[in-house]
């Protein structure tokens, strides 16, 4: 097993060992909401035909695992005819409490002091990323530089079951706070959302409620037509204005109603944020 | 036990017998005597018998021939054929004993044969005949073409007695429709379909009343019956202009409500009452559940696929098992294979109850537009069933038929999830990029590249030295001897080599710092030579 220490703050970097691995399912089940209660750690790794512990990095305070870094041998493809051995990186977790202490960074230099570099086993190493992580960490850290991909998601909405959940939480906020009843007080809005990949939703604003409606749509006040990624992009709250008029300008945002009512559904945009800042699929 | 031996003149009427029980088409064995016994190319030392207690249990035959591989060669053959074991004897492994029986190196290099083939039902081909005699499937460009000459054996069928106490038994609700469908196609004559209050009457005669017209051709109409959603699947083939509908609004709406009954009872006309295999034939292709063994040719399906592009990990059967069929989120019936009518898959895709499609595969060389919205036809269906939300599907950018379908289907693109790249060892990588492209550069002169790279991390070398010439890339050893010396850093080596920036665009960036400075044409097409092309595409299973 390989080791390294942190003098400075005592953290310890090692290799996954057998007790370990409860742990670290645990620590990932925390930070990825979608690991379906350890079922997904169990397939994507202890199931896995390629699953290598010694390529699992832990760093450990106390006796505790406060942060994991994975790595999976694949085989990839690199071009036409070519394969290469390479290291998939994934799911690099670190405790709430201990982030900001350098430790991400640790686990990919100490992942790299491994087995892989020093026995040739691999030759590249790719993963999957938000691109403003990448920027400031794993491209300065580990030289990691964008895949040229030509891969395009396609998404499609079936129901806004989702976003009724959201509501009816956020329905029961408004009433425990003052400051939100008041200023829904004097509110009475419609407002039709038509997205091509969705089905059609008329949110009705008024009497200190929200109302989600997806069947009887008629006599909207506002109606909104655009797409699921303007959607994304205007519940941001940073540099809603700009966004708001690209997306305008650009077409891809078109809205539809009287001046007094658009002018309501502009001072109320907060409320909108709120219902959309969940996930909606 | 069985014993097994060649045949003899004496087990004619025998063999007969056998093959006519088999395949009931054989024409009271009329059939076998032609195909066989009067065949000029018959031997009987290649005709294997098996038999138990005297009585004939099974028999295999080969014709040997001549068969054309390609333009101007001709090779010395043997086409097996007709392999029959009596119902009691099945699954005794007798069929394989007689497969095996002259199966031997000294009577192929006799007789010097070089190939031998087989027309074969695929599941049995994939049981049987490709790991007992490693046949595998012939690449074919054969079309078959069909027409319907007449409906009096579906007319016939449908006017028994029987068949209509049937249909009113399975279908009360056929008691309150009055409805009279015409079909109109190109591959058959017209056909009049009437439902009158509980009874069905079917003719060839032109509809002139107040009934529904449906205008297509025979393979719409036949996947209609097929399919799992016949409301959308109407609705994409009026869209996709494969069917026109006419007649009144009440009509229309009685048809359109009534649309899965119709499709059931449509059903049961078509399967019992048409000449055999009429369904099989007219109906290109049908979707099915994964079944084991599937994994075979699903793997070799995806690498076929996506041959050209880079990005993902090449499947193997094991590999996809693990990737799809184990992923905790995916139900068994939730992996939907489409077949064409001799089993052969065509498509597949992996859906999970998230409503990610893990993998939507199809052969690029058949019907891909038909293959895709067969598969997305029935992935809606089964996510809206189980309540999901939404749905995420990964394609290449140029997929210009999934990416038609999917508009059709109402998808919308949105931003993928970004994949980053980093080099472990360029010791191994240039050489392998090299090896990609052999044959495509050429050159006069071999160089030797000195690479001198800043703001390494402790894992790379910060000196590469190459020999790249008319033998590739190789790794050279003398840095004295290099001719072109090249300072670079780590990030811009890599985005040079992955495509992500060009070798102009590193040079006026002053990104490179070339040795002599005359050599930076040659450098420039060093770099362009090295520089990978392939595009990448990752499938949603390979990021998840």
């Amino acid at each position: 097993m390989m080791t390294g220490m942190d003098e400075s703050k005592d953290f310890l970097y090692r290799t996954l060992g057998d007790k370990d691995q409860e742990d670290v399912k645990r620590l990932v089940e925390s930070t990825f909401e979608d690991f379906l209660n350890g079922k997904y750690w169990d397939w994507k790794y202890k199931l896995n035909p390629n699953f290598d512990q010694s390529l699992v990095g832990v760093a450990e305070k106390d006796g505790r695992i406060i942060g994991c870094n994975h790595w999976l041998p694949r085989t990839l493809k690199i071009s036409g005819s070519i394969e290469a051995k390479a290291i998939l990186g994934a799911d690099i977790a670190v405790r709430p409490e201990y982030r900001g202490h350098g430790i991400g960074k640790e686990l990919l230099l100490f992942m790299r002091s491994s087995q892989v570099i020093t026995k040739k086993l691999a030759v590249i190493s790719y993963m999957f990323s938000d691109p403003n992580l990448s920027k400031s960490l794993y491209e300065p850290v580990a030289g990691y530089v964008s895949a040229p991909s030509t891969t395009v998601s396609y998404v499609k909405l079936l129901n806004w079951n989702e976003l009724k959940k959201r509501v009816n939480v956020l329905n029961q906020e408004i009433q425990a706070n003052k400051e939100k009843l008041e200023k829904m007080a004097k509110l009475d809005l419609t407002l039709l959302l038509e997205l091509p990949s969705a089905p059609r939703l008329l949110l009705r604003l008024n009497n200190n409620r929200i109302e989600v409606d997806e069947t009887h749509l008629k006599n909207p006040k506002v109606t909104l037509r655009s797409d699921l990624y303007t959607l994304t992009i205007l519940k941001k709250r940073k540099g809603r204005i700009r966004n708001l008029l690209k997306a305008l300008l650009t077409g891809k945002l078109k809205i539809r109603g009287s001046l007094m009512d658009l002018f309501r559904f502009y001072q109320n945009l907060w409320l909108i944020e709120e219902i959309f800042s969940k996930k909606i699929s | 036990m069985y014993k097994y031996r060649l045949f003899s003149s004496n087990d004619s009427d025998a063999v007969r017998r056998l093959i006519k029980a088999t395949f009931p088409n054989f024409l009271e064995g009329e059939y076998w005597d032609w195909k066989h016994l009067h065949n000029p190319r018959f031997d009987p030392s290649i005709v294997a018998i098996a038999e138990e207690n005297g009585k004939i249990v099974g028999c295999s035959h080969w014709l040997q021939g001549s068969f054309k591989i390609a333009k101007g060669a001709a090779v010395k053959s043997l086409l097996t054929c007709d392999l029959a074991v009596r119902p009691g004897h099945r699954n005794r492994g007798v069929a394989r004993r007689l497969l095996l029986l002259r199966r031997t190196r000294e009577m192929f290099k006799q007789r010097g044969i070089v190939v031998n083939y087989d027309f074969a039902d695929p599941r049995l081909a994939k049981k049987l005949y490709s790991p007992l005699l490693g046949y595998t499937k012939v690449r074919l460009s054969t079309k078959k073409y069909f027409k319907i000459i007449s409906w009096k054996s579906l007319i016939n069928s449908v006017s028994r007695k029987e068949f209509q106490q049937n249909l009113k038994r399975k279908f009360p609700k056929l008691e309150k429709l009055d409805l009279t469908i015409f079909f109109k196609t190109r591959s058959a004559p017209p056909l009049t379909i009437s439902l009158s209050y509980g009874t069905v009457k079917a003719s060839e005669e032109v509809c002139g009343g107040d009934c529904i017209t449906v205008e297509g051709d025979l393979r719409t109409f036949l996947s209609l019956v097929q399919t799992q959603n016949v409301r959308r699947r109407l609705l994409v083939a009026i869209l996709e202009r494969k069917i026109k509908i006419k007649g009144s609004f009440s009509k229309l709406f009685e048809t359109y409500r009534n649309a899965s009954l119709l499709q059931a009872l449509f059903k049961i006309i078509v399967t019992r009452a048409t000449p055999v295999g009429l369904l099989e034939e007219a109906g290109q292709f049908s979707i099915r559940g994964y079944e084991d063994g599937d994994e075979i040719e699903i793997a070799q399906l995806f690498n076929k696929a996506y041959m050209n592009y880079g990005g993902f990990a090449p499947r193997t059967p094991e590999y996809w098992r693990w990737c799809c069929l184990e992923r905790p989120d995916v139900e068994r019936k939730a992996v939907l294979v489409v077949v064409d009518r001799h089993e052969s898959i065509a498509g597949y895709a992996v859906v999970g109850k998230s409503g990610s499609i893990w993998e939507l595969c199809y052969d690029h060389e058949r019907e891909g537009e038909e293959i895709v919205s067969l598969l997305l036809d029935n992935l809606v269906d089964y996510l809206e069933k189980i309540g999901a939300t939404s749905i995420v599907l990964n394609a290449p950018g140029e997929d210009s038929i999934v990416n038609r379908a999917c508009e059709k289907f109402g998808f919308e693109a949105y931003p993928t999830p970004k994949m980053f790249v980093s080099v472990l060892d360029f010791g191994r990588f240039i050489p392998l990029l090299a090896e990609s492209k052999k044959g495509k550069w050429a050159t006069d002169s071999d160089e030797t590249l000195l690479v001198k790279l800043k703001n390494t991390p402790f894992w790379i070398n910060d000196t590469i030295l190459m020999k790249v010439g008319r033998n590739g890339v190789q790794a050279a050893s003398d840095s004295q001897h290099a001719t072109i010396k090249v300072e670079t850093d780590f990030i811009t080596l890599t985005s040079l080599l992955f495509g992500i920036m060009s070798p102009v665009q590193a040079l006026t960036h002053l990104k490179l710092e070339v040795e002599p400075f005359w050599k930076i044409p040659k450098l420039l097409s060093i770099l362009s030579y090295l520089q990978m092309e392939a595009k990448w595409f990752f499938p949603l299973s390979d990021f998840g």
